[in-house]
């Protein structure tokens, strides 16, 4: 018996490296458990008390830079307007016609990325809103270019966001004028992939990909990704649609997140 | 109470220093990224204290910071970092007994390999799953290497890695 001992007290580190290895090889595993949910929400609720810097100078460079496009864009939004106000009218007058209920409009929570994580490979970002701020695990997140994600752990005064880049993300999407559904599979870095999409579809590279509404989480028609590439393989009977995302998470700073989307809303 | 004192302050030093790298490697580490890779200035941390305190202190840091790494990201990958962390914590634990027998080259190779052994199994890990090219791979590992060799060059020379020798 004291020899075992002695035996484990020699081998004390390569014993204690090996329980490690065996620990994390469990929690790759076993992944997305309620166990490692609760986990997160306390690292988030952490995140949230402690205080973030504010990059003074950093912001100056940036926002002179994001001023000029923004004042385009308030143009090109401005001349949008005027289009999209005379099809309001046009499809109001048809509701109206159909006696279509009046929609419930969404409500969007301006929230600031306070985190892009701590590992070296980005897979979230972190918001400065939480509970407090009416933001519950899976609201959709949007940038201005289209969707960034959804929330995942949300504790008072942070939230953690699941990038729309991350492997275990699925979303139903319609591409193209002729609204093909498929679903959408992240690849590595900014693209993904759609399946299911039929060789005699018409899908072309510029086509948008908007969310099809077949979802608890997301409306329909919210911007997502543009068609990269179609590719054909001889002998299958669908296409791989590559796409490209439209929203960048690595340069988002100020998100919106919709915390009134649902059915139930 | 005084030789308590005493033999926590080290440990307070370590918890200070662990908290201080945790907000850079959250705050500050998007600021000093290229591409899609940030720096892993935790990595850098865990290199210096493991170096210092042994394998055993590296393996329990390297296992603890890492989970928290990984806390903070998507779950998909939860215990990559744990795992990696922990094996460079026991190899570069290594060194806190063969300073008096290593040579000032080999400790180089040693640490850098284990910067690129880090390299090589984390990005594996985190490729796993998407359709990546091999290409895209290899350049995601030489470019973590080259930020992580890059810094633990510029911090050696403000903070030697292990006490001298003297």
């Amino acid at each position: 018996m004291r020899n075992l001992f002695e035996l484990l007290y020699y081998f004390r580190e390569l014993l204690l490296m090996l329980l490690a290895v065996l620990v994390s090889f469990m929690l790759l595993l076993t992944g997305e458990s309620r166990q490692s949910f609760a986990l997160q929400d306390l690292s988030t609720g952490m995140i949230g008390i402690m205080p973030h810097p504010d990059f003074g100078l950093v912001d100056i460079i940036s926002y002179k830079e994001e001023n000029q496009v923004l004042r385009q864009r308030l143009m090109q939004y401005t001349l949008l307007n005027a289009e999209l106000a005379d099809a309001a009218r046009e499809n109001e007058r048809l509701r109206d016609m159909l006696r279509f209920t009046e929609e419930t409009p969404y409500e969007l929570q301006v929230a600031e990325v306070i985190s892009r994580g701590a590992s070296s490979v980005l897979s979230t970002i972190t918001l400065n809103v939480g509970t407090r701020h009416g933001v519950e695990p899976n609201f959709p997140v949007l940038a201005l270019n289209g969707l960034l994600g959804k929330t995942m752990s949300v504790a008072p005064n942070a939230s953690i966001v699941q990038l729309i880049t991350d492997r275990n993300f699925r979303l139903s999407v319609k591409v193209g004028s002729e609204g093909v559904r498929g679903i959408l599979t992240p690849l590595y870095g900014p693209f993904a992939e759609v399946t299911g999409i039929s060789l005699n579809s018409d899908v072309r590279p510029g086509d948008q990909v908007l969310t099809s509404g077949f979802s608890d989480i997301y409306p329909k028609n919210l911007r997502v990704a543009l068609v990269d590439e179609v590719v054909v393989t001889p002998g299958e009977n669908f296409s791989r649609v590559r796409v490209r995302f439209q929203a960048e998470p690595s340069e988002a700073e100020h998100v919106f997140v919709m915390v009134n989307h649902g059915p139930d809303a | 109470m005084c030789l308590l004192w005493l033999t926590m302050v080290p440990m307070l030093k370590i918890i200070a220093i662990f908290i201080g790298v945790i907000l850079a490697q959250l705050y500050l580490a998007q600021l000093l990224s290229l591409g899609d890779i940030r720096p892993d200035l935790i990595l850098i941390f865990l290199i210096f204290a493991s170096a210092r305190y042994g394998r055993i202190t590296g393996i329990l840091l390297g296992f603890s910071v890492g989970l928290l790494q990984d806390l903070t990201g998507s779950l998909s990958v939860l215990g990559a970092n744990a795992l990696v962390k922990s094996l460079v914590g026991y190899t570069v634990g290594t060194l806190n007994g063969t300073m008096t027998v290593w040579t000032p080259r080999i400790v180089n190779l040693y640490i850098y390999g284990t910067l690129l052994g880090h390299a090589i199994i984390y990005q594996t890990i985190m490729i796993q799953g998407l359709r990546a090219s091999p290409g895209l791979l290899a350049s995601h590992i030489l470019l973590e290497f080259l930020m992580s060799s890059v810094i633990v060059t510029g911090m050696r020379y403000l903070i030697p890695i292990m006490p001298s020798r003297a």
